[in-house]
């Protein structure tokens, strides 16, 4: 369980987090998305501990980032947006050499290097030297280190940036992979579609302050109140916008063309059936549906301007 | 329990050390290393062939003209090693801790439970366990002068020890550089510069005191801390209190208290948010200045250890005043305070005693004081261990000590609050202290000399320091240009008062000075 109580960090006059507070449990994928300099790292940092935070908390299982920083080490893995890897050494040379500073006992650390070179499918480069690996196994590599002491929290940052399409679907999938084994993941990126895909909660961050919190139907359903159904009949749409008008829940009915209705309402799944039932009841013959829904791109435009600190 | 993880953590850190095994398999890698150990072996058999060819040993006649030979053969190879380690130790280090910054991977390794001293302690054991393995290299050169007769086997091992010790220093010296500087290319120029300087004043003193000796081995611990004279001061030894202390011994404890100090010092740079490696850092600070001061009081009757006669008390009252001057090196991180470095570094207000041993600025002038204190106790302390008593020549130097840290102080904080950033606040009062104490030290002898001016009748006692100079004939003016100082000092601080006031007032910071006071 990771709870964050109004973190806040100051440098001098410039405040890079303005007191922000979330809570995850076991198994949840946090997507936090910000513009450059929103304060995505500043908030990572502050977690990892590399960062001392000028007030608030940082509370992983127990152990505070501030008073207990090597037991929350214990339990962190931390990818930052660069690699930092040693060059001059062979794969699972470097694992193994994180797998001690993070004191996994000797006896342990063979085995544990060959589950994880397998989880992030780079088995067969384990004798190759870093250098030699292209950008996408580099970054593989990153996460499989985050990996050797079996963190309960991970944080990556930026994780899929200069990844091409094949490596960023199979980092996403292995993401997936790791909140299903019950570790908490704080991902943050800037594309957003896909953390869409695999977060069950996503946070928008802007000038240091957490603008939205929760799931992704949450978080989009707080900038949109009400829903849009687009209902395509064979003919007469103004007459089918006229009878649904009235109905409980719909806020507003416009026919954009001679066959297509769009339908603003309030409420649930039973709402949108019973405005289709209507117009089937009435003779108008429905040959489409389609929801409009904002996805997170919306979200994030309509909840942010672009400021920085 | 305790006992237990302290022994686990004990045997990881010095025995099982990650960061050394990874570098030592990095080292070891291929055929650079075995190509470096030719190259090596080949110059010093180079040098010692070239250097018994050159001698002209077969001309040789008496036993005793060979008997000198064969010893300033053994000496000159010591002399090589001593240049060698001098040249390869700051090379194998320096980079170490910048480059891993550089290549960003500082930021991983710390957000493992990794201490800095397990790291650091990693990183001294890799770049030393190389030193020790070119030295080892050597032992078959050096054994040559053995079984020519040039020199013990027992000197040999002495002259190891110390150049080991050397080597130590040196390593450590450029680790603590590396983890200063920003960028690889700076902490290598700074080692070199650090080693060189010294190198050049170790040797200074030390070929006063080794070639002045006679044929008696007693000789002061200052000449055993230059490399290069290994050969003449392994078998020397210092008369304190009537026993013959091995000067390597005292040479050894000395550099490891060095060590472990600098060691500090890199920890802090490497983990700037925690409190307990500042507080681990003056904590030492303290404790060395009063155990120098006791050591110099208790030597300050004697010719014993640093091979001085003895002084008179004006000259005991300056030389414990000179034992802080090591402080003025880290005046301008100890004082100065900014807004642009998280709030670790903001001014919290004047003097507070409960702040002596943090990073935050209002603790700076009860350390300085502090320290000032302790080695003025220290200084009586020792004396009155040998049945001295401290003399009334000996007080003008309080107050003058007290002047002059006083107004260093005053313009750290006047630098700081007239600049907003700590980092400018620091180099400008370098250059403070560059201007006052250093520069003068190159510019009077050249006014003296453009001006016909001789010595004693000359321009020092316009230096900062100038009391220093000639502590018997300056007495109780040292108390006047203290009083001066501390004068200065008043004012320096009411400017640097009104400043701040002022700055806080227009940059509208979020947490004031009033507010953390």
């Amino acid at each position: 369980m990771l709870e964050v109580k109004n973190l806040r960090k100051e440098y001098g006059a410039l405040t890079a987090v303005k007191g922000i507070s979330f809570s995850l449990r076991p198994g949840d994928i946090f997507g936090f998305i910000g513009s450059n300099g929103a304060g995505k790292t500043t908030t990572i940092r502050m977690i990892s501990t590399l960062l001392e935070p000028t007030s608030g908390t940082a509370v992983l299982n127990g152990a505070d980032v501030v008073a207990n920083p090597m037991d929350v080490r214990r339990m962190i893995g931390y990818m930052p947006d660069f690699f930092g890897l040693y060059d001059d050494v062979k794969v699972w040379e470097y694992l193994d050499f994180f797998a001690a500073i993070y004191r996994v006992p000797s006896g342990q650390r063979h085995d544990i290097i060959t589950n994880v070179l397998e989880l992030t499918d780079l088995t067969v480069k384990k004798d190759a030297f870093v250098q030699s690996l292209s950008r996408g196994m580099q970054q593989r590599l990153c996460l499989a280190r985050c990996l050797v002491h079996d963190p309960a929290l991970l944080l990556l940052d930026e994780p899929a940036s200069g990844l091409d399409p094949r490596a960023r679907a199979d980092l996403k999938e292995l993401i997936a992979e790791l909140g299903r084994m019950g570790k908490i993941v704080i991902v943050s990126s800037h594309i957003l579609p896909e953390l869409a895909d695999f977060c069950n909660c996503v946070g928008i961050i802007e000038r240091g302050e957490l603008l939205a919190f929760g799931t992704v139907d949450d978080v989009v359903r707080g900038i949109q109140p009400t829903r849009e159904l687009e209902i395509r009949v064979l003919f007469d749409a103004p007459n089918a916008a006229r009878s649904v008008s009235s109905m409980a829940g719909v806020h507003e009915v416009r026919s954009t063309a001679d066959d297509t209705v769009r339908v603003e309402f309030s409420g649930t799944l039973e709402v949108q059936a019973d405005i289709i039932d209507k117009l089937v009841r009435d003779g108008y013959r429905v040959v489409g549906l389609r929801e409009q829904q904002a996805d997170l791109e919306d979200v994030f435009l309509r909840l942010t301007t672009g400021a920085v600190n | 329990m305790a006992i237990t993880a302290w022994i686990t953590e004990f045997r990881d850190t010095y025995f099982a050390n990650a960061t050394s095994r990874r570098d030592f398999r990095v080292q070891m890698r291929g055929s650079r290393s075995a190509i470096l150990f030719g190259c090596y072996l080949s110059a010093l058999v180079a040098v010692a062939t070239i250097y018994y060819s050159s001698s002209n040993f077969g001309q040789v006649q008496s036993v005793v003209e060979a008997q000198r030979a064969l010893t300033e053969f053994y000496a000159t190879m010591m002399r090589v090693l001593a240049v060698l380690v001098v040249l390869i130790t700051p090379a194998l280090s320096a980079s170490t801790v910048a480059a891993e910054r550089a290549r960003q991977s500082l930021d991983l390794i710390f957000s493992a439970p990794v201490s800095p001293r397990y790291y650091l302690v990693g990183k001294v054991i890799s770049s030393y366990r190389y030193t020790w393995m070119l030295l080892v290299l050597a032992l078959p050169i050096t054994a040559a002068a053995v079984v020519l007769g040039g020199a013990a086997w027992a000197d040999v091992l002495n002259a190891y020890l110390l150049l080991s010790f050397h080597a130590l220093l040196f390593t450590t010296f450029a680790l603590l550089m590396s983890s200063v500087a920003a960028k690889p290319v700076s902490a290598i120029v700074w080692s070199y510069v650090g080693v060189g300087f010294y190198a050049f004043f170790t040797s200074m003193f030390a070929t006063y005191s080794t070639f002045t000796r006679g044929s008696t081995d007693e000789l002061p611990v200052i000449a055993t801390l230059t490399p290069f004279f290994v050969a003449e001061t392994a078998s020397s030894y210092s008369l304190i209190n009537g026993v013959n202390v091995p000067n390597w011994i005292l040479t050894g404890l000395l550099v490891l208290a060095a060590c472990k100090f600098m060691l500090l010092g890199a920890a802090v740079r490497l983990e700037p948010g925690q409190p307990k490696h500042v507080r681990s850092l003056r904590s030492h600070a303290l404790a060395y200045g009063f155990a120098l001061a006791v050591l110099y009081g208790f030597c300050a009757g004697t010719s014993g250890l640093f091979g001085m006669t003895a002084p008179n008390p004006a000259e005991v009252g300056s030389n414990t005043f000179a034992i802080g001057l090591v402080l003025l090196l880290f005046m301008p991180g100890l004082v100065s305070y900014g807004f642009d470095d998280g709030r670790r570094h903001y001014p919290d207000g004047v003097f507070k005693f409960r702040n002596i041993l943090t990073a935050k600025p209002s603790g700076a002038l009860p350390f300085l004081l502090t320290f000032f204190g302790l080695t003025i106790v220290g200084a009586i302390a020792g004396q009155s261990a040998y049945g001295k008593a401290a003399s009334p020549e000996f007080w003008p130097w309080v107050v003058f000590g007290l002047g002059f840290w006083t107004m260093f102080w005053a313009f750290g904080r006047l630098a700081s609050s007239a600049l907003l950033g700590v980092k400018s606040a620091r180099s400008v009062l370098t250059g403070i202290i560059c201007t006052f104490v250093l520069l003068p030290i190159g510019i009077i002898p050249a006014l003296q000399t453009a001006l016909g001016i001789v010595w004693p009748n000359n321009l020092w006692m316009f230096w900062i320091l100038g009391p220093v100079t000639d502590p018997k004939k300056y007495g109780v003016t040292a108390a006047f240009y203290g009083a001066g100082y501390l004068f200065l000092a008043i004012l320096v601080f009411a400017a640097a008062e009104a400043s701040l006031k002022k700055r806080m007032l227009v940059a509208r910071l979020p947490h004031g000075y009033s507010a953390t006071t």
